[in-house]
């Protein structure tokens, strides 16, 4: 009887796993790589876990900015944001468009708060929302000035900003030395090309590129990186590797501008 | 509820160190150790690993259904090997051998899925084995160190 009693319980177990497997392997094939999945999942997920996860988020900026200090970088590195804002700024008041930072309190900066390991050259996502004036399509910017995406998809307290390293994510932009104008798109593998480039135009590695005006969102001139090597010829265009300034694998936090007239 | 620490610490874990590498499965592992050493309902056990491992593909992975997955396979992979071993050979040292070695495999499974990241997650994966390794160390030790007083 207890040996009948032994067998039924493992065989509960080996059924009860099979089915849970089974729940888990759709979950994962109905839900994967819906961005907005992602991004309400993480808000609500988040929200929860807000006031647990304070503590450490406390002490891991408090080791960051300890380690920042202990370089003899932390004043330095706040005066070069500072001037980094006030260039953007003046650069922007000096453009063809009108461009606003987010000034609230707190309200540019945002913090980097999970990573997806699987959509890591794609995605982000960032501790601020609809409810802090966060809208879609607004350039995020590394230290202040330079592209590293654009908000995808806004939550009331989150956010998720595509990286130019995405394949889905493409921006005008400007050869700042002669002018062209091509478009950027990632590999998802953390590389970014330059594409649309006619084939009689020579670009030389070391060429600045910045974005483009282009009518949308995204305002003019914020530096992206420099050209590199040519890469394959597709219907008279050539393609460039283009090398970000921003560090993406180094990523902590974004400044949000508002790109709206 | 004893579970729901570890899930915990595991989160706690992975807010320091995201961006740098995974933290350790610690959560898995504690409930790896449960599934030969306590007497515990072994079903109970698969529920909290597929409940938390959503929790965490909801908060961490982006990819929901992954990590529980895993974590289910994973103790089913322990229950099925534990009882293939000798009674002989059934010992603290075995369960540790086994509980590393699959969260070793999880974490290249999960790793194999995000198969976009290159060298940056390898560097994580790296990074999540020895921690795991660590936390394993600090298990023999407390054990050691509660048999011998």
């Amino acid at each position: 009887m207890s040996a009948f009693k032994v067998a039924s319980g493992e065989r509960r177990f080996w059924i009860c796993g099979l089915v849970l497997l089974a729940v888990a392997l759709s979950l994962t094939a109905a839900t994967g790589g819906s961005v907005s999945v992602l991004a309400e999942s993480y808000d609500y997920v988040g929200r929860i876990l807000f006031s647990v996860e304070y503590p450490a988020w406390a002490l891991r900026d408090g080791a960051l900015r300890l380690a920042s200090w202990t370089i003899g970088q932390g004043k330095l590195e706040s005066q070069l944001k500072e001037l980094q804002r006030e260039n953007l700024a003046l650069r922007l008041q000096l453009g063809l468009r009108e461009e606003r930072a987010l000034l609230r309190e707190g309200g540019g900066e945002a913090r980097i708060v999970a990573r997806y390991p699987g959509e890591w050259w794609r995605f982000v996502v960032i501790d601020k929302g609809s409810t802090d004036g966060v809208v879609r399509g607004m350039p995020a910017l590394q230290n202040g000035r330079i592209l590293a995406g654009r908000v995808r998809d806004v939550e009331s307290n989150s956010s998720i900003i595509e990286l130019i390293s995405s394949s889905t994510m493409l921006v005008p932009v400007v050869v700042d030395d002669t002018r062209d104008i091509g478009i950027i798109r990632g590999d998802d593998i953390g590389g970014v090309w330059l594409l649309y480039i006619p084939m009689e135009r020579k670009l030389e590695a070391g060429m600045t590129v910045s974005t483009a005006m282009a009518g949308e969102s995204l305002p003019p001139g914020i530096p992206v990186g420099r050209i590199g090597e040519p890469g394959s010829v597709t219907e008279g265009y050539v393609s460039y590797r283009l090398y970000p300034y921003a560090d993406l694998s180094q990523l902590r936090s974004v400044t949000l501008i508002d790109g709206t007239p | 509820m004893i579970y729901l620490f570890w899930w915990f610490l595991q989160d706690l874990l992975q807010v320091l160190v995201h961006g740098w590498i995974f933290a350790p499965d610690v959560f898995l592992m504690a409930l790896l150790f449960a599934l030969p050493l306590k007497d515990h309902e072994e079903g109970l056990l698969l529920w909290i690993a597929f409940l938390g491992g959503i929790l965490w593909d909801l908060r961490w992975s982006g990819l929901i259904g992954l990590t529980a997955g895993l974590y289910v396979m994973a103790l089913m992979g322990m229950k099925g090997i534990w009882e293939l071993v000798p009674p002989s050979a059934k010992g603290f040292r075995m369960v540790l051998g086994l509980v590393l070695c699959f969260h070793f495999m999880v974490g290249l499974l999960r790793l194999l899925f995000f198969e976009g990241g290159g060298e940056v997650l390898f560097v994580q994966f790296a990074g999540q084995q020895l921690g795991g390794t660590l936390v394993a160390l600090l298990a023999y030790i407390y054990r050691r160190e509660k048999f011998l007083s």
